[in-house]
């Protein structure tokens, strides 16, 4: 019998009404309903096999691995034992990215018994602390409000002894960068997932999340800092708009300092699209200017095409369909290859450049990585812009570094190739290991790059030369200056420049370059208004190398320079 | 207990031979098991409220005796024993209720408890099975036949008992007995139109809460949306589940019962979880649904129509607490303040869920010659 049979509505009935078998209707009655009852229990037993079926399956699913990471990150656990993201450090092992454990202060409504009261008195215990923003939090949340966070111990037990009911501390992972704003665009920073999001931090991610040992970069806190200061200092004094620099080791590729200013501190990111967390050095690309000069006397060198005292003729400037290519300083009268890399004339370098060809003046800058992103462990390295039509015109002006747009670190490494025996050198910022020299194919030959290094010293130590303000007595500096007019909306502005110097020490050997961009500086009267590279750039890298030459080990030699070797007796 | 022969007639021996002893015994397991769980997690809610460490753990020591003796000798009741004590009690807990409800102290924003000579009871636990039971009485009597009006009276006293816990407010419990009354109801022989009937007024009941209720309207807006408002207590009840893995912690390693303020008692569950691990709480699922499905399996049996209701409606009444509890905790359903039975620390629910399991052994007990419970009953009046 099934539930089917049964009537559909309960009628009243005598109890003691008979049925035809003589059996009382009361018993059929009772047995239809238990019959019917034994049914429907029989659905219900059903439904309760699903509902301890779906809790079993939960608790399997919840129980099982997978789950736990996520629920331990989560904070309700401390992290046991275990380093979930790998710490990075400098090349002496210097840390600049780590993990802590940050305590961060937890507002309960429930039970903190007057808000007013209880923030007056935090605010009383915790200098720095911002109230107006625990207030909206606790305006903004549900029961619970995060009021403060990275707490320090002391601070805790300020907060504890105030003893207020309803603030209690919840301690979760933080990713912490020591030294701030110093290696932001090369580290980048962590998003609230605890992934890379930006630098180092993005392009070793899956590493760094594997939580290995420590990444060991090849950039030096030292030497970050040193050029980290100059630079700031460049950019205040001469009211720029921007800096950038890098410090590279010539021998193997390797970059002890990277700053792109204004920057931004990892600990804190706010808005990623604003011009501070732009990484110049990798990823701004700019019409360099006379910087250039160094791969167009490379090239006509290396090519045998002219030797050191070979002229050219720079009395005329050279016209060009509309536009005259002029020097800046103009000797107006025939210079020899020297002569033209240290007044720094557009004209014989545009000659040079014209004696080589486009097909030679491109094989060569293509040899040098000029049209390629170059292999640097940084996330939004750029692709240069070159020319699409390679004419006479481009030719020339490419030749004084114009024309084409690379990033700041292509200059550095194309310089580093040229000067360090003539091997091309492929940047890293990654620590590297003491058997990979980090050089590639030859560039130019050991002669032509010991010109090179000659040009170059001559250019701080000879009195044409436009590059008197890097040297640093002792280390042997060698350079080349370059102003630019920044090219905006298709154009060149009179006024904007790019001022940079690229340096080399020592320069009978050199070991490391350094190379800074100041971007718009205003001239200053101690300058007598001059924004140029060698007023503005020059001094700067200066700097950076007399503060990095004896943290570097580089030993400061007076032996072939008899004058300065008299003044450091003198003051003996 | 060999010692008790078949042929003995004695009340210990014929109760212990007609007893199911199977769901005695996992009643009794899951009482130790509370035991051991009282030590868990209230030592660091007594600590939380200021109390001294294991009072909580000695008052459940009070009353685990009281709660064992209670259910066996629930179960040597007759069935009209059952019936009687149920309406008693009935009456007393619905007393009891009026009264909290005019002089009950307030906590948690609810007025559920009484409190006297330092102890304090919550009678709505103990109207639940005396509900059920007088509620099953009075299908039966309608099924019968002879002319109660049964099925309007059990409507009747579920709506009257279901005021009075929307009044406390109590909204959990609401649910628990409305869902009780109509599976009952529909067990006893509920009308097909009224089946889809009451369906479509529980979807309707269920939609109004939720609208004019506002502390309904929070806890559903919750559990459907964690973004909307603060699910703090159910996320770190399944982050315990996690952490505990399926061996768990190991007995008093876990954190939760010092996080969530409902530890001891709503989220009993995830503290196992995270100390015992996720076997022993399915080991504590498989004993929930052994009591269940036995249970139904010897009701599916019985004979006597007041029996199967009354049985069934407190084996759901069993089931369902102790299935929405853990629901909670795991995250499969929405917040709603029910204790899990024998495990949850608290006086009240202990020895409410021991009557009601005594009761429920009461009338599952063989009896002569006609399997469990009996025609019967009534047979000499």
């Amino acid at each position: 019998m099934t539930a089917t049979d049964m009537p559909r509505r309960r009628v009243h009935v005598p109890a003691d009404m008979a049925g035809a078998n003589g059996q009382p209707v009361v018993t059929g009655r009772v047995n239809h309903a238990i019959e019917r009852g034994r049914n429907r229990i029989i659905i219900v037993a059903g439904l309760f096999l699903l509902i301890f079926g779906a809790i079993a399956g939960r608790i399997f699913d919840l129980a099982l691995p997978g789950h736990v990471e996520m629920a331990r990150n989560g904070g309700l656990h401390q992290p046991l034992g275990k380093i979930p993201r790998a710490d990075i450090t400098d090349r002496n092992g210097q840390v600049i990215a780590t993990n802590l454990v940050v305590a961060t202060l937890e507002f309960d409504k429930g039970e903190v018994p007057d808000t007013d009261v209880a923030l007056t008195r935090i605010e009383k215990a915790l200098p720095g602390f911002d109230r107006n923003r625990a207030q909206r939090a606790i305006a903004n949340s549900g029961r619970y409000a995060e009021i403060a966070d990275r707490l320090s111990p002391w601070q805790q037990q300020q907060i504890n002894e105030l003893g207020i009911p309803g603030l209690r501390f919840k301690r979760k992972l933080e990713r912490i960068y020591p030294s701030k704003e110093l290696f932001s665009h090369v580290v980048g920073y962590t998003g609230d997932d605890y992934r890379g999001l930006s630098g180092v931090e993005k392009t070793y991610d899956s590493l760094l999340a594997a939580g290995a040992g420590p990444l060991q970069l090849s950039l030096d806190l030292r030497v970050q800092h040193a050029l980290h200061d100059e630079l700031q200092k460049s950019m205040t004094y001469f009211s720029a708009v921007a800096a950038s620099g890098v410090v590279l080791d010539v021998r193997n590729g390797e970059l002890l300092g990277l700053v792109s200013l204004p920057d931004f501190d990892p600990n804190h990111v706010q808005d990623p699209r604003h011009k501070r967390y732009f990484n110049q050095v990798t990823s701004g690309l700019y019409e360099l200017g006379s910087t250039f000069k160094i791969f167009t006397t490379g090239m006509t060198l290396d090519a045998g095409l002219a030797a050191l005292d070979d002229v050219y003729d720079a009395t005329d400037p050279i016209r060009v369909s509309r536009f005259w290519i002029r020097d800046y300083h103009p000797e107006r009268r025939p210079l020899s290859v020297t002569e033209i890399f240290l007044h720094s004339s557009n004209i014989g370098s545009a000659k040079m450049a014209m004696q080589l060809g486009a097909r030679g003046q491109q094989e060569f800058l293509s040899r040098l990585g000029m049209f390629e992103r170059l292999p640097v462990e940084l996330p939004g390295a750029m692709t240069p812009q070159v020319p699409g039509s390679w004419g006479d015109a481009k030719t020339m002006t490419v030749a004084y570094g114009h024309g084409i747009a690379v990033t700041p670190l292509h200059l550095a490494t194309g310089v580093a190739s040229l000067v360090n025996g003539g091997r091309r050198v492929h940047p890293t910022i990654v620590r590297r290991m003491a058997e990979e020299d980090g050089l590639g194919e030859r560039i130019v030959s050991e002669a032509t790059s010991l010109s090179m290094r000659r040009l170059m010293r001559l250019a701080v130590t000879s009195k044409e030369g436009t590059g008197s303000r890097a040297d640093v007595p002792g280390y042997s500096v060698g350079g080349k200056t370059g102003t630019a007019n920044k090219a905006t909306a298709g154009r060149y502005a009179k006024r904007a420049k790019l001022s940079s110097f690229v340096g080399i020490f020592p320069a009978e050997a050199p070991r490391y370059l350094v190379f800074v961009v100041i971007d718009e500086p205003q001239g200053r009267p101690e300058t007598f208004n001059y924004a140029t590279g060698g007023w503005t750039a020059a001094p700067a890298v200066g700097a950076v190398i007399n503060r990095i030459a004896p943290v570097l080990g580089v030993r400061p030699r007076f032996d072939d320079d008899p004058l300065q070797l008299a003044a450091m007796r003198g003051v003996e | 207990m060999s010692s008790f022969a078949r042929t003995d007639t004695s009340i210990l021996s014929q109760w212990w031979w007609t007893v199911d002893r199977w769901i005695l015994g996992a009643a009794v397991t899951l009482i130790f098991f509370g035991i051991i769980m009282s030590f868990a997690a209230s030592p660091a809610y007594a600590e939380r409220m200021g109390f001294e460490t294991y009072i909580f753990v000695r008052k459940h020591f009070v009353f685990l005796p009281a709660a064992i003796i209670l259910m066996i000798g629930m179960s040597t009741l007759s069935v009209r024993n059952v019936r009687r004590v149920a309406v008693a009690l009935l009456v007393l807990s619905v007393l009891g209720v009026i009264f909290t409800l005019l002089f009950g102290a307030e906590r948690n924003g609810a007025q559920r408890w009484i409190s006297f000579a330092g102890m304090s009871l919550q009678p709505s636990e103990f109207m639940k099975p005396a509900l059920v039971i007088v509620m099953a009485w009075m299908f039966a009597e309608q099924n019968r036949g002879n002319g109660v009006p049964g099925y309007w009276i059990a409507c009747f006293l579920w709506g009257g008992a279901a005021l009075l816990l929307m009044a406390q407010p109590d909204f959990g419990q609401t649910v628990l007995i409305t869902a009780t009354f109509g599976v009952m109801f529909f067990v006893a022989g509920m009308p097909r139109i009224l089946i889809v009937l009451s369906g479509a007024v529980m979807a309707a009941g269920t939609m109004l809460a939720y609208l004019f209720v506002p502390h309904v309207t929070n806890r559903i807006d919750r559990f459907l949306d964690p973004q909307s408002g603060d699910t703090y207590q159910v996320d770190k009840a399944v982050d315990a589940f996690s952490i505990g893995g399926l061996l768990g912690q190991g007995p008093g390693e876990g954190e939760i019962k010092r996080i969530l303020p409902d530890a001891h008692t709503d989220y009993i569950f995830a503290v196992v979880g995270e100390e015992f691990g996720g076997i022993v709480c399915l080991l504590l699922v498989g004993l929930f649904a052994f009591i269940v499905l036995r249970g139904l399996a010897r009701v599916f049996v019985s004979e006597d129509n007041f029996v199967q209701i009354a049985a069934f409606g407190l084996i759901f009444l069993f089931g369902m607490q102790a299935a929405i509890n853990m629901g909670v905790s795991l995250d499969l359903l929405p917040s709603k303040g029910m204790t899990l039975p024998f495990i949850s620390y608290g006086g009240s629910s202990l020895i409410a869920v021991s009557l009601t399991v005594g009761m429920l052994l009461a009338l599952l007990r063989k009896r002569a010659g006609i399997g469990i419970g009996g025609v019967s009953v009534r047979r000499g009046e």
